[in-house]
Formats: C-alpha cells, structure tokens, sequence
C-alpha cells in the first residue's frame, strides 16, 4: 500500500509563555520566559518554588458551565487547544465526512489533579464522598473523549500514555492513520495538567527540577554549565493534521508536511537515559529512515533539551553519533522558556518546529551564557536566528527509556 | 426545627441555588416546576452527579434508585419535605 502524504493545517497551543499561536510564537522567537513562581502549590515545605503556569487561561472561553464542570484541566486544555486548532485550520466540521477525522492525543498524567483532589475527599469525608464523575474524570482518554463529543468527530479516538514523549507518539499514530488511510483529519498532540501537589512534590523529592528560585525566568538553561534540573509546566499543544489532497481540494493553509516518526526503546531505566544515547541515536535514524531523508537534509533540531544534567549531555552525545557535520544543524530548547509540560512538551514543541520551518526563523535557547563543555553543538543561543528550513526534526525522550522523534518538512 | 413555611422555602431557595450553579445556561428559568430531562438535559450521569450535591448539601442520602422518581424540581423539595427530621442545611 503506498503511503498517502501528511500535511499541518491547523494549530492550537496553550503555554506559559502564551495561548494562542501569534502570542506563542513572539514569544518563543523574543526568547520570552513564562516561568514565574507557583501561584497554585505551597512549597514552604520544599525546596522548589517555580514552573510553568498557563495563565490568563479561561476555559469557559472555549465550553459551557456544564462541560467544564464534568471535565478536568487537561481536558480543558484539550478542549481549547482542538478549538484553536480547528479555528485555524478553516474547517468546516459539517462539510467533512466526521468518520474519517480522528483524534489522538498523547497525556503522560491524565487526570490525576482531580484524582488527588478525590484522595483528600475519600481521606477526609470517607468514601461516600468520592465524585460519581471520578471515572470520566481521571481516565487518561477523558480528553480525547470530550473533543469528539464536544466537534462531533467519529474516527479513530484514544490517549496516548508514552510520559514525556506522549505527545510525539500521538502525533507519530495519527501521522500513520493517515498515511495508511484510516483517517484523513486528525487532532493530534499532547496536553499535561501536571502542577498539583503530589506530582510537584514527587519530582521535586526525586531531585529532578531545578531549585534556582532567585529568578524563576533563568532557572531552565538547557546545554549549560550550570543547569540543575527542569522546571515543571503545564500545557497543551495541538496540531490539525490532513491528508494532502484532501487539504488541497479546500485550499487549506498549509503550513508544513510531517514525513518522518521513529520510536524506541532504550530499555535502560525507568528514569535514567542509557549514558551512551545510542538508542537516542537510532530513534532518530528511525525517524529520518521513515521520512526518506538524509541525515546531511536536516536544518532544525528542536531538541529535547529539559535542562537536566543527564538529558542535554546524552542528547548531544546521540546528535553527534548521527550527523556527520553536527555543528551545521541549528538546534534549540523550547524548554528553556517554557519549561518540562512533560506529556505536552512534544505536542508544544512540534509546533515550535512547524512554525520554525514556516517562518524560516530558529528560535533561540535562551539562558545559555556558559555553555557545557560537554554539549558543543549550535543551540541556537539567546537570540532567534534567521535560516532558511526545509527539514527539521523534533526529538523527545521519556522516562521508561521512551524516545520518539518526528521529521517536519517545508511544504512544496 | 423550622416551622412549615420556613423549611419549604429554605429547601427551595438551597436546592435551586445548587441547581442554578450547575446548570448557569438554564439559571434564570430554574423554578420548582423545571423538567429536570426535558428543560435542564439532565442524563442519568448527570442525574448521579447531581444526587451527590444535593445529599452533600443536605447532609441526606437519596438512594441513586430514587432518581427516576424525579420528574421536576418540584419532586425533589417534595421528596426532602418527607425527610425534613433529617434535613441539615449547610
């Protein structure tokens, strides 16, 4: 069976550094931050005062009273991030044949906020005092459920859980759906409602985020000396993905092709990357292999980049063992200004890579003022960067030696 | 306790002001004549959900059982009326 091609056509996100693509993308390619202190936690009891809010975020601007009080926050970015991509996209959900537009969307927590939330209730007041909605509440297809129920939408339809690289798998499936002519729309990407308490408190007890509180917008400085950690965050990244032609008929806006998804397994640690990255490696030959590309094609990585120790070291080491010319490639850490959204991060980050490949412009990693001996490559510091693009790549690796990687390519 | 008339419309006022919070689109036509299925769209979860409230909120326990037997807001004042000994209205 041949392969049917893959287009972008409609984009929706929700970051700490904004909501809404215009806002989003200013703000990436002025290197703005949108870390700050935690408004929602109290950490007087910890060592971590800082993350990656989404504020401003009103879902009642995008649902009713009645769906937004039988849905929980990732669900509402979900929601909101579907609706911005099907606004931008210009499609007409009554003229499309609904059983052929998907939805799969990749979540590494689903809906545990309102699970601790009913933990306290069941603590508290006994277990008659359990929501009767905890059910379709917590479950991690709570999202991708309500989208469909909410636009209509009858095709293929679950939640990828794949951690910090749920949102590239999602992408990588409905990618194939496509391909494969199962689908001819497709929602994808990644939401996350990661800041509640106990998620806060498990990653910050586990010593993986940063605690350089002082000034919460430099704490993620991905590739640099003095990096400790990812900064938590939450989010939504959505993108509308369509067939090519049946894009063209509609004269959709296209904004770049999706021609390449590799996923692996290091089979190493639940937490910790393989310290040789080969498997980092081979995901991404997975990648470029699926997509017909040459390794010397590339012009963009949107690299994984989390600002922990580990990660930058061992994706640099990955990046070199591929690329015969490595210091060719701009490279970039989204996360150095909005943080880890953990599930959403790849959803977010194709979109940064969508938008890099569309506007001919690399936007920077910024906070990278002493960089690591260790990872030597271009990553773009500080400052956005004009170039032209014609393949990127975005790279994310998971706790559970996931990695994933899709090949984005300008459009002709 | 309260007296007759007080209860009665304690009960009314607590029960429509949870129904209007839950149901913000419909609040201004929420009265104790309201079809709960056919004016509020209330489905049996919703139906659940809703029976949760008001035994929170009332400090009761309506058997889920009992939720067919509500047609109309009305029903349910009637139903909280019979158990007025019981009745703690936060």
């Amino acid at each position: 069976m041949s392969k049917r091609r893959v287009v972008i056509t409609g984009l929706g996100i929700l970051a700490p550094n904004g909501i809404g693509t215009q806002k989003f993308w200013d703000s990436n390619i002025n290197g703005i931050s949108g870390i700050d202190y935690i408004s929602t936690i109290d950490t007087t009891e910890i060592s971590v005062k800082i993350a990656g809010e989404v504020r401003g975020f009103n879902p009642l601007d995008y649902m009713n009273q009645r769906l937004y009080q039988k849905t929980t926050r990732f669900s509402h970015f979900g929601i909101a991030a579907a609706q911005m991509a099907i606004n931008d996209s210009n499609i007409s959900i009554e003229k499309i044949n609904p059983c052929r537009f998907g939805v799969i969307m990749g979540s590494g927590l689903g809906g545990m906020l309102f699970h601790e939330e009913q933990i306290l209730n069941y603590i508290g007041k006994g277990l008659k005092k359990v929501s009767p909605l905890y059910a379709p509440l917590v479950t991690p297809n709570a999202v991708t459920g309500n989208v469909a129920v909410f636009f209509g939408l009858r095709g293929i339809n679950y939640t990828v859980g794949g951690a910090c690289a749920s949102g590239n798998i999602a992408i990588g499936e409905a990618f194939r759906k496509i391909q494969y002519n199962e689908a001819d729309i497709m929602l994808t990407g990644g939401v996350e409602a990661s800041l509640y308490p106990t998620s806060f408190a498990g990653f910050a007890n586990m010593g993986v985020l940063s605690k350089r509180n002082v000034k919460p917008n430099e704490a993620s400085c991905p590739f640099s000396l003095n990096r400790d950690g990812f900064v938590l965050s939450e989010g939504g990244g959505i993108l509308l993905l369509e067939e090519l032609n049946h894009a063209l008929k509609r004269n959709a806006n296209i904004y770049c092709e999706i021609i390449g998804f590799g996923a692996n397994n290091g089979a190493h640690h639940m937490v910790i990357p393989n310290p040789d990255g080969s498997d980092a490696t081979a995901a991404m030959e997975l990648a470029l292999a699926d997509g017909s590309i040459n390794s010397s094609e590339v012009n963009y990585i949107n690299a994984h980049g989390t600002s922990t120790q580990a990660n930058d070291k061992i994706e640099t080491l990955a990046i070199r063992k591929l690329f015969t010319e490595p210091k060719k490639i701009s490279i970039s850490s989204t996360k150095s200004m909005i943080g880890h959204s953990l599930g959403a991060s790849s959803g977010i980050e194709a979109i940064v890579t969508c938008l890099a490949i569309k506007n001919n412009i690399v936007p920077p990693t910024i906070n990278l003022n002493e960089p690591d001996p260790e990872c030597d490559l271009d990553y773009t510091p500080n400052v956005a960067k004009e170039r032209i693009i014609n393949v990127a790549m975005s790279n994310s690796f998971a706790f559970g030696s996931i990695n994933a990687c899709i090949v984005l390519k300008k459009y002709n | 306790m309260y007296n007759e008339a007080t209860t009665r419309e304690k009960v009314e006022k607590v029960l429509i002001d949870f129904l209007k919070k839950k149901f913000p689109d419909e609040s201004m036509n929420i009265t104790p004549n309201t079809l709960l299925v056919d004016e509020l769209g209330i489905d049996s979860v919703d139906g659940i959900d809703i029976l949760f409230g008001i035994n929170d909120l009332f400090q009761i326990d309506i058997p889920n059982e009992y939720l067919k037997l509500f047609a109309q807001v009305e029903d349910i004042i009637e139903y909280l009326m019979a158990k007025e000994s019981e009745l703690k209205m936060v």
